[in-house]
């Protein structure tokens, strides 16, 4: 769909409240030049992916669930795996690094995404001399999770979903009889795909949607395709 | 901390601690003391925060602010095990690199000292002291409360919590970080108390000096009087004032003095536990360039160890850095007594050249840099020091 239209229909369904809605943004490299390496299988690797659900309770706060969050853990890999076997490439999870050169590549992206998310997403964030353009990169360093895990591509992940409790629906129930929008749960998620040759990020993509559940197979389906759908591999 | 330990909340609390007023209704949890070995259920608030507090704890491991010193560790585990009893296998002690005053327990049952802790307390007591009223916090599950309180009185905030959220990817385990928060979370008074009662416990029952818990505080009072008033330790945020507590605890240890029998301080074994570091140690306090609190902490330390060359480097180096009035002068006095001292850090004669330098005695600041340089011949700093030679 038109990126356009699906703002506008997003912004449409936000004048309902429990309406749901998804919306994704990717952006890809210029100079993305997907190439694997001869003799190897295509090969993947999920590094440490950062996944936490919970609930939004009455007053607003995020309440961390474990059991949801172990629940989409497993969903989200299990549904990854299946994408990408379509798309004939092997999937590995590194989910505890312990290459201290690695581990320093993968903070260096907890920081380096955060900043995509904030300059090349966030409304006002904008660095004048950056432009718009997704050319950022982790360095070369990023060449020891290749070697250690035999993959020419990393993947990060975030996400953080929230549910709506029974309290926090009652809130928002009483707020629109007031005239006010109370936010529900809300999935907030991003992924980027590293080339672990030179460190690049080659695509990147966020989505925000307050649909799509996480602890259930399908709709768990439905959030990987929507997260990985344009994946340029 | 004697404050609560919850840097892995970080993204989720911020916004919460910043716009939480009064609040009446504490949610109370139910057990008292948790069981040795203790789970929660994972379809739990309390399960939700074991996992993020499991996160941080990977951070922690990858932190490089963690001290890796098999001895010191040591030390600091075997008394925080002989303090926990039967509830030693469920506590790992992470010793951090950091000069501020605090330890913090987290309720899976990590736990963080700093060496800003370890720097200050004098002896073994001292440090079981504050230890033990770590440990109060976490047996009586103090941090839940403390997060089920947030999460009830946090109005209107389900946005900034998820802006939050969606901005801070992973935990970013970083000094300031901890520092911030430590800052933002404070038990409540009773709490406190609670806490400070079961430190004073565990010195009783371990026939270590009851008194070290007051003694500790006074310490900390005097430390914190010189700060400037907006420049406060984030500990002194707590609520019970340290007065009260320091007071509290003299108490306590008054009554028990007729019959507490004989007690121990440690004195010994923990300055052998820390004096390896200690230089270190106290170099990095001077990076806060809280000058005034440096000075007391100098002081203190001075009183039981006039002629220690390493304490005399660091007092010199805190007047050196500070650099007001006439205090490059002090520092210069200082210094050369310092040089005086067998045990004294060879980078004291560098810093007397520097101050020599600056007060144009080049006599003085030539014959420091030569001496700085026939002991330490291969300086990293070598080419730079020639050139100031070159220059006098």
């Amino acid at each position: 769909m038109d990126t356009v239209l699906r703002k506008l229909a997003c912004f449409v369904c936000l004048g309902f409240l429990l309406a749901a809605c998804t919306t994704t943004s990717t952006k890809t490299a210029e100079q993305a030049n997907i190439s694997w390496s001869s003799g190897l299988n295509k090969r993947i690797v999920l590094i440490e992916p950062d996944i936490t659900l919970g609930s939004l309770t009455a007053g607003g706060a995020f309440d961390p669930r474990a059991d949801w969050t172990r629940a989409a853990e497993q969903l989200i890999d299990q549904e990854t795996a299946i994408l990408l076997k379509e798309k004939n490439i092997d999937f590995a999870k590194a989910d505890n690094l312990q290459n201290p050169r690695s581990i320093q590549v993968a903070k260096l992206h907890s920081a380096v995404g955060r900043s995509i998310l904030l300059h090349l997403y966030g409304a006002g964030g904008q660095l004048p001399n950056k432009g718009k353009a997704l050319d950022w990169s982790l360095g070369p360093g990023a060449n020891t999770i290749r070697t250690d895990y035999n993959a020419d591509y990393g993947l990060f992940l975030f996400v953080q979903d929230s549910y709506t409790t029974a309290g926090r629906a009652f809130m928002m129930v009483g707020a629109a009889i007031l005239g006010a929008n109370l936010q529900g749960g809300t999935q907030i998620a991003f992924t980027s795909l590293v080339d672990l040759k030179t460190g690049d990020i080659v695509w990147f993509n966020r989505l925000v949607s307050t649909a799509g559940d996480l602890r259930t197979p399908d709709p768990a389906k439905k959030v990987v395709r929507n997260l990985y759908e344009e994946l340029p591999l | 901390m004697l404050r609560a330990g919850f840097a892995a909340l970080a993204y989720l609390m911020i916004p919460v601690m910043v716009f939480t007023g009064p609040v009446s209704a504490l949610a109370a949890v139910e057990a008292i003391d948790q069981s040795p070995g203790y789970k929660p259920e994972e379809d739990t608030d309390e399960g939700g925060l074991w996992m993020m507090v499991e996160d941080a704890e990977r951070a922690t491991k990858r932190s490089p602010l963690l001290v890796k010193d098999e001895a010191l560790n040591t030390y600091v585990r075997t008394l925080t095990c002989r303090l926990a009893g039967p509830h030693c296998g469920s506590i790992r002690v992470y010793v951090l690199d950091i000069p501020h005053f605090n330890a913090a327990m987290y309720p899976n049952g990590m736990m963080h000292v700093w060496t800003g802790l370890l720097v200050r307390a004098e002896n073994e007591a001292q440090l079981a002291f504050v230890l033990g009223h770590e440990i109060g916090h976490y047996l009586e599950r103090h941090s839940l409360e403390r997060f089920r309180k947030a999460k009830n009185t946090s109005n209107f905030l389900a946005f900034f919590s998820l802006i939050a959220a969606g901005a801070g990817v992973g935990i970013a385990a970083d000094l300031a970080t901890l520092i911030a928060l430590g800052a933002l979370f404070s038990y409540s008074r009773d709490q406190e108390r609670e806490a400070d009662a079961r430190g004073f416990d565990s010195l009783v029952q371990h026939s270590l000096d009851p008194r070290a818990g007051a003694a500790i505080w006074s310490n900390l009072i005097e430390e914190d009087d010189a700060a400037p008033r907006k420049r406060r330790s984030p500990f002194f945020s707590t609520h019970p004032s340290p007065k009260e507590r320091f007071e509290t605890l003299t108490a306590r240890a008054d009554e028990i003095a007729s019959f507490a029998g004989e007690t121990v301080l440690g004195t010994q074994r923990h300055r052998e536990a820390i004096l390896p570091h200690r230089l270190a140690w106290l170099l990095g306090e001077l990076k806060r360039a809280a000058y005034d609190e440096h000075l007391v902490l100098a002081e203190r330390l001075l009183q039981t160890e006039p002629r220690s060359g390493e304490l005399l480097f660091f007092k010199g180096e805190i007047y050196r850095k500070r650099n007001e009035e006439g205090d490059l002068e002090a520092a210069r006095a200082i210094y050369e007594r310092a040089i005086l001292q067998p045990d004294v850090p060879v980078e004291a004669h560098r810093s007397l050249g520097l101050t020599a330098l600056k007060l144009k005695n080049n006599a003085l600041a030539r014959r420091s840099f030569e001496t700085y340089l026939e002991r330490r011949p291969d300086a990293d700093d070598r080419q730079m020091i020639e050139f100031y030679l070159q220059q006098l």
